[in-house]
């Protein structure tokens, strides 16, 4: 387990040991069962593009389209993971060639079918 | 405790069909206090924030490290793990699930070590300069976490020179690169010849992966390992930690 909060703690709560090496190992199996479903997901569907469609690329893509007023409204929806999407920017941090790279410079839906080979419009 | 939020009972009715799987979760929620239900729930949406302070909050209160664990953000990624799996999220949901994770995680991990459960390794990750694709090395990372690793994430469009400051601060003996593009992919081998520029190349072991990367091409820049997917980067980080080691 990766300690990177600092030094080691002095009085540290009791720790089931086993229980714990069980619980890392279950956790192990869940990220690995994620990882197969992710790669047969990735065949069809753009691994970057949220539940709700929007774009989360940093690079441009033939199939981003800026998003709509209606659209943009949905990225502030509490309930929804994607508005926190760790490859979302705020623009005035998206410097550089990446900014020139999104449409806009800002958030995009992706327009993909998810029919076509992908990959080949990540190209431009 | 036999009550479930309704947040989280409203994860079991509308998304965990199976009935081994739905029985299986809801006997943990049930059996789990409000606060543990309460950091499942910010999981399973991706509330950094939320569950770094819940977590926070549940050491204050002197809970276990494994009850923590099992009952709050374990149970929290099954459900995220059974929704990806069934076509109701995807892999950005699932990262910022990851990413939620590893917040409440860095509360518990010094306890770990406190407890003698050490790290795995240490391991810098980057996406090579010029590339800007990170969905192949966010799920490396996410998979190293998982299988007990520091990892330093450098992002996207990493220079040679981040790498090695990178490596020097953390003191980290495995470095890993991903490129997704076969124009940017020669920026591996660049890398690892400003390690040996530096006079660093012969300390650290490279590994490498993306989609258009092989074994030939890994081979071909002197990079020490190639991993296909994030399954094989977890074994060869293992393996090239251990390598490490012996050398010192």
């Amino acid at each position: 387990m990766a300690a990177e909060n600092g030094p080691p703690m002095e009085h540290a709560p009791p720790v089931d040991k086993e229980r714990l090496r069980a619980s890392l190992d279950q956790m192990y199996e869940i990220y690995k069962q994620i990882i197969k479903v992710a790669d047969q997901v990735s065949l069809s569907r753009c691994p970057y593009k949220s539940r709700k469609s929007h774009c989360t690329a940093q690079f441009r893509c033939r199939n981003q389209r800026p998003l709509g007023e209606q659209e943009r409204s949905t990225l502030d929806e509490g309930d929804s993971a994607q508005s926190g999407c760790p490859n979302q920017r705020p623009l005035s941090r998206a410097a550089g060639p990446a900014q020139e790279r999104q449409v806009g410079g800002e958030a995009s839906l992706c327009a993909g079918d998810d029919k076509l080979n992908y990959r080949k419009a990540w190209e431009t | 405790m036999e009550t479930i939020n309704a947040g989280l009972e409203r994860e079991l009715r509308d998304y965990v069909a199976r009935p081994d799987e739905h029985a299986r979760l809801r006997g943990i929620f049930e059996r789990a206090s409000p606060l543990m239900q309460e950091i499942a729930h910010h999981l399973i949406y991706g509330r950094k924030a939320e569950v770094d302070r819940l977590t926070r909050q549940a050491l204050d209160e002197d809970y276990s490290p494994n009850v923590i664990l099992d009952d709050g953000l374990i149970a929290g990624m099954a459900v995220v793990g059974i929704k990806f799996r069934d076509n109701l999220i995807f892999v950005p949901e699932v990262l910022i699930a990851a990413r939620a994770m590893k917040a409440g995680l860095a509360h518990v991990e010094p306890i770990l070590s406190a407890s003698g459960i050490e790290p795995s390794g240490t391991v810098i990750m980057g996406t090579v300069k010029g590339d800007l694709h990170d969905i192949g090395k966010n799920l490396c990372i996410m998979m190293l976490r998982g299988a007990g690793f520091i990892v330093h994430d450098l992002g996207v469009d990493t220079k040679p020179e981040q790498f090695i400051e990178a490596v020097q601060r953390h003191q980290a003996p495995v470095v890993g690169m991903s490129a997704l593009l076969t124009t940017t992919m020669p920026n591996m081998g660049r890398t690892i010849k400003a390690f040996e520029a530096a006079g660093l190349r012969s300390a650290i072991r490279f590994m490498v992966g993306g989609a258009a990367v092989t074994r030939e091409f890994a081979a071909e820049i002197d990079a020490d390992g190639y991993g296909k997917d994030a399954i094989a980067c977890v074994e060869l980080a293992k393996e090239l930690t251990a390598r490490s080691r012996r050398k010192l």
